[in-house]
């Protein structure tokens, strides 16, 4: 599948990529720095093709958040934060790992729905995931849950992965979706919504 | 427009001016000429504005907040007809007063959500969609009384042409997940009136083109784990009022192409073996010791090349060769045969001895004896002192705690930090018990049995109701369609 990038936000049409290249309308890659969970700067890539490569395929990124925040009917209560954005590689521990590579390069963001609460919003978190699911392509989409929290409390993630985009962004996607409980696979082909309580 | 071929004329002729100017203009005064209203909603039914019956809330665009930065925004009650006077275009742009009591409120709005909002509370709503511009042509001032927060998801530049003075009344913390950079063109200048505590995980590089000055009013401590250089190509002068003590377990040197030790009142240079002196080394003292102290002959001692003065056995020598003489002239004497006597000796006197001062010899020891030497340096104020820093790598692992996690996290993880990195699960096995055990984990995060299960779907597209109808009569606005 061949897409139509808009010119202004092309990563190959920037002279440098930094930190303040633009993706989309007000999206940076700058939104993919900050995460909370993976707070990192730009200045730990070096080379310039691999920071166009990066941000070729946050690009998709962006497109698939402005989907979201740009749905004003469906998804005005809730904003779609970066919670897991680029990863800083540890090459100690991470090497070997395809999960922190995707996303050390960008392919792998996670995304969490936040209410005007300032607290994750599940139902709406299964929303956007099934509505992502219909309405753009990916290669996966990991509907990601865990009771990590010290209080055992529910959190919940969509994580999005999309395939390495080439300069002339021509992209196959294969659209799998799945939904992760604890980092054990619940389901393949299919979004369950879990809930803390019946 | 007026032209030649305008057929105005012909037909004000023919039909009349009244059905002219009633062209396009529908019989009944409640429909329009241009069709857009009453919009689709609203066919079939009322005319008033469903906002303003309380059908319909309008709202800005506002998402949600941040992880942990909620909006606090009371939802909005519907509008009780007649208190709310909305005044909406046909594309939906809009403007409500709204006096509905308990939620009367002011709201300029955008069809697109943008816009001003002002709510029953009191609170404001300024909402902006994509980019927002303010310009203040001269001062802006800004009070809030309560608290503040502000999130960039982007990059954030402040550029103040003056100074940027910040005052803060309680604590200042800044939180860098990069680095941080800080050029100054001028001087720089820190003041704490308390206490600074620095720690720095890595290496630390301090340049001082200038002269460089640290003035201690009280104690100053350096404490080395490794090694310390200090390495000056110009003159060192070290001064101190009281005492000056160094230690080196193992080894001390001093090397200089000039070297001085002076003592004003006492100086001690000892030590098991070793040498001392040179080619053209001056000794001045009061005495010296072989090894086994004050012992005629045998104080294990040895003297090479000339030696001035009188030594004991040369005193005896002296007086044996008196007495001796003596003796041969005492006896030549009372034999009554003369022979001329040398001087220093009289017939018939008693010899007279050199005096042994010198050699009071009490068998003392030597002053510095092996014995000596090893209590000086293990014992006593002057005693080679034991170096110990950080046994056992205690404090240098309390601050490290890259290896305390096995280099999983470089600093004290976050929750969602912790989340991030269990997506390697090489990561997962290796630091979940150690967060476990220091609470900032849940013990039953290997639980696979999801506590409640809601919705699912499949693969497939989702059916869902459509919220824009497009083509449908608004009968079947409810259909399903599927993406």
């Amino acid at each position: 599948m061949m897409i139509l990038v808009d010119p202004i936000y092309n990563p190959e049409n920037q002279e440098t990529i930094t930190s303040a290249t633009k993706l989309g309308p007000g999206i940076t890659i700058a939104k993919f720095l900050g995460a909370y969970g993976d707070r990192t700067s730009f200045n730990h890539v070096e080379f310039d093709f691999t920071r166009r490569q990066i941000a070729r395929n946050l690009y998709l990124h962006a497109e698939a958040m402005r989907v979201i925040n740009g749905n004003t009917d469906i998804f005005n209560d809730v904003r779609l934060i970066v919670s897991e954005g680029l990863y800083r590689r540890n090459l100690l521990v991470d090497i070997l790992d395809t999960n922190m590579e995707d996303k050390a390069f960008g392919r792998l963001v996670y995304y969490q729905v936040i209410g005007r609460d300032g607290k994750i919003d599940f139902e709406k978190t299964f929303e956007v995931a099934e509505y992502w699911k219909d309405y753009i392509n990916f290669d996966t989409l990991y509907l990601d849950y865990d009771s990590y929290n010290p209080d055992g409390s529910l959190t919940a993630q969509i994580g999005l992965k999309f395939p390495e985009v080439s300069a002339t962004f021509d992209v196959n996607f294969e659209n799998n979706i799945e939904t992760w409980y604890n980092n054990f696979l619940q389901s393949r082909d299919e979004l369950v919504e879990i809930r803390e309580t019946e | 427009m007026t032209t030649k071929k305008d057929t105005l004329e012909l037909r004000e002729k023919e039909l009349g001016s009244g059905q002219e100017l009633t062209v396009g203009v529908p019989d009944n005064g409640m429909q329009n000429a241009s069709g857009d209203l009453p919009k689709r909603d609203y066919n079939y039914g009322s005319s008033l504005n469903k906002v303003a019956v309380g059908q319909k809330v309008n709202k800005l665009y506002t998402a949600g907040g941040d992880v942990g930065v909620p909006l606090n925004i009371a939802p909005q009650r519907p509008s009780q007809y007649p208190c709310n006077q909305i005044d909406e275009t046909p594309s939906g742009h809009s403007i409500e007063f709204d006096d509905t009591p308990g939620g009367e409120r002011v709201m300029i709005r955008h069809r697109k959500g943008a816009g001003i909002e002002m709510r029953a509370d009191g609170s404001v709503v300024i909402s902006a969609t994509n980019n927002k511009v303010e310009v203040t042509g001269g001062d802006q001032t800004v009070i809030v009384e309560g608290h503040g927060n502000l999130i960039y998801n982007g990059n954030l530049n402040l550029k103040v042409s003056g100074d940027f003075n910040v005052d803060v009344g309680g604590n200042y913390n800044v939180n860098v997940a990069g680095n941080q950079v800080e050029n100054i063109k001028r001087n720089h200048k820190t003041t704490v009136e308390e206490n600074s505590h620095y720690i720095t995980k890595g290496t630390k590089n301090t340049k001082t083109v200038g002269t460089h000055t640290d003035i201690m009013l009280a104690d100053n401590n350096q404490i080395v784990n490794g090694n310390q250089q200090n390495v000056v190509e110009g003159n060192v002068d070290f001064f101190s009022e009281e005492k000056i003590f160094i230690s080196g377990k193992e080894q001390f040197a001093v090397s200089a192409k000039v070297a001085n030790i002076a003592a004003a009142k006492q100086i001690s240079v000892f030590g098991q073996k070793g040498v001392i002196g040179g080619k053209e080394v001056d000794f001045t003292g009061k005495s010296y010791y072989g090894s086994k102290g004050e012992e005629e002959a045998a104080s294990n001692a040895i003297f090479w090349g000339t030696f001035k003065g009188v030594a004991t056995e040369a005193i005896r020598s002296v007086n044996a060769d008196k007495a001796a003489f003596a003796e041969v002239a005492d006896l030549a004497h009372s034999q009554s045969y003369g022979e001329a006597l040398t001087s220093g000796s009289t017939v018939g006197d008693t010899a007279t001895l050199h005096s042994l001062s010198q050699e009071d010899i009490s068998g003392q020891d030597a002053p510095i004896t092996p014995d000596l030497v090893v209590d000086h340096t293990l014992n006593g104020s002057y005693a080679i002192q034991t170096v110990v820093v950080d046994a056992d790598d205690v404090l240098k692992n309390s601050l490290n705690i890259e290896e305390k996690y096995n280099f999983v996290f470089r600093t004290t993880p976050t929750m969602q930090e912790i989340r991030s990195a269990f997506r390697n699960e090489d990561s997962r096995n290796t630091v979940s018990d150690l967060l476990v055990s220091e609470g900032r984990l849940n013990p039953d995060y290997k639980n696979i049995v999801p506590p409640a299960i809601g919705r699912t779907v499949s693969k497939k597209a989702s059916s869902r109701y459509g919220y824009t109808p497009i083509g449908n009569a608004l009968e079947n606005r409810g259909k399903r369609f599927t993406p």
